[in-house]
């Protein structure tokens, strides 16, 4: 099952902060964790997380920096910041909210008595 | 044979013919499209197929351009305003020889026997016709040169890059001192009343193509522009 596009859009960002928060990451690494985590339910254009990468960099909520990776190949390391941090807390609740009130709406049984 | 190498520069030079694409974003995508071709030839793919599958994951010119867009907003002006200005010298460089090709056609004219309003107004013509010819030439030049090369690609400041500017520059500034110096010669030699009279034909020419220039400009300008590619999602 694929994911649409507008909801992969809209999951870009909290996808991105969390995967952040638990450690510094970059462009392929986060990709593949997405595309594991969602058992390629996720259908991602890889080359779409750079711009959503610069763009949260932009806003301040990550910093980026460059280092050599073990093969010798340069990388652009993505780190949390504090503001992102918050915001990732806000999402998280709005998702949870979200998800949420879907679960009690599904999950709804007729009540008997 | 499959040649990875060359496959990763034609995949590189294609993106980089995108406005909204930096050379910063072409490296950090390069270095994913490696990770990912290894990651899959690990799998048991050939190079081929990995960088195939690779490249497409990554997204085609098109909607990758679409996506840098949003976020590269001021390094795409930045990168129009280069060419604006390029356009603004390139005007200048061939509005400097017209000046001196008319100018030198109106001198040897006198030579031969023309005189006063017919000089004028044939100078004015000649001025129009090489300032047309030469941007119908660069048109062509870059026509040519669409296949190979980014026309509107990333701005490299390079050797070849200032040496161009440097001569284009050279260009005006010759073209207009020569320009300015022609009409020294024909002052001192026809006399003001001669020269009064290339003035006023030359003025008739002007006039006309006063009229049809902004049209003319405008026509061109239509015919050029494209539709947008992007969709607004």
């Amino acid at each position: 099952m694929a994911v649409s596009k507008e909801l992969v859009a809209a999951s870009a960002t909290p996808l991105v902060l969390s995967i952040l928060s638990e450690g510094d990451s970059y462009g392929y690494a986060i990709i593949k964790r997405v595309r594991d985590l969602s058992q390629n339910g996720m259908q991602w254009t890889d080359g779409m997380l750079y711009p959503v990468l610069h763009r949260l960099e932009g806003q301040d909520l990550i910093e980026s920096y460059e280092e050599a990776s073990p093969s010798g190949r340069r990388r652009r390391y993505y780190r949390i910041k504090d503001h992102g941090k918050h915001v990732l807390a806000e999402q998280k609740s709005q998702w949870t909210l979200v998800h949420a009130t879907l679960t009690r709406l599904w999950e709804a049984r007729p009540c008997l008595t | 044979m499959f040649d990875l190498t060359n496959a990763v520069e034609n995949w590189r030079r294609e993106l980089s013919q995108s406005e909204a694409i930096a050379a910063a974003d072409l490296n950090e995508m390069e270095t994913h499209l490696r990770e990912e071709i290894e990651g899959l030839a690990g799998r048991g793919l050939t190079e081929e197929e990995a960088f195939v599958i690779a490249a497409r994951r990554l997204g085609s010119a098109g909607d990758l351009t679409c996506e840098f867009a949003k976020v590269n907003g001021a390094f795409i002006w930045q990168r129009r305003l280069f060419w604006m200005l390029a356009g603004v010298m390139l005007f200048m460089v061939a509005h400097a020889v017209a000046g001196v090709a008319a100018k030198a056609l109106s001198l040897a004219s006198t030579y031969i026997g023309l005189r006063g309003e017919r000089v004028g107004l044939l100078e004015s013509f000649i001025s129009t016709a090489v300032l047309i010819i030469t941007f119908y030439g660069v048109y062509r030049i870059l026509g040519l040169n669409r296949k190979t090369h980014a026309a509107t690609g990333p701005i490299k400041r390079s050797a070849s890059t200032a040496a161009l500017l440097i001569t284009a520059a050279v260009i005006v500034f010759v073209c207009t001192a020569a320009t300015r110096f022609v009409p020294l010669i024909q002052l001192r030699f026809l006399g003001p009343e001669e020269v009064g009279r290339m003035a006023l034909g030359a003025a008739y020419g002007w006039a006309l193509w006063a009229v049809i220039a902004p049209f003319a400009l405008a026509t061109i300008l239509i015919l050029m522009s494209r539709t947008k590619r992007c969709k607004v999602a």
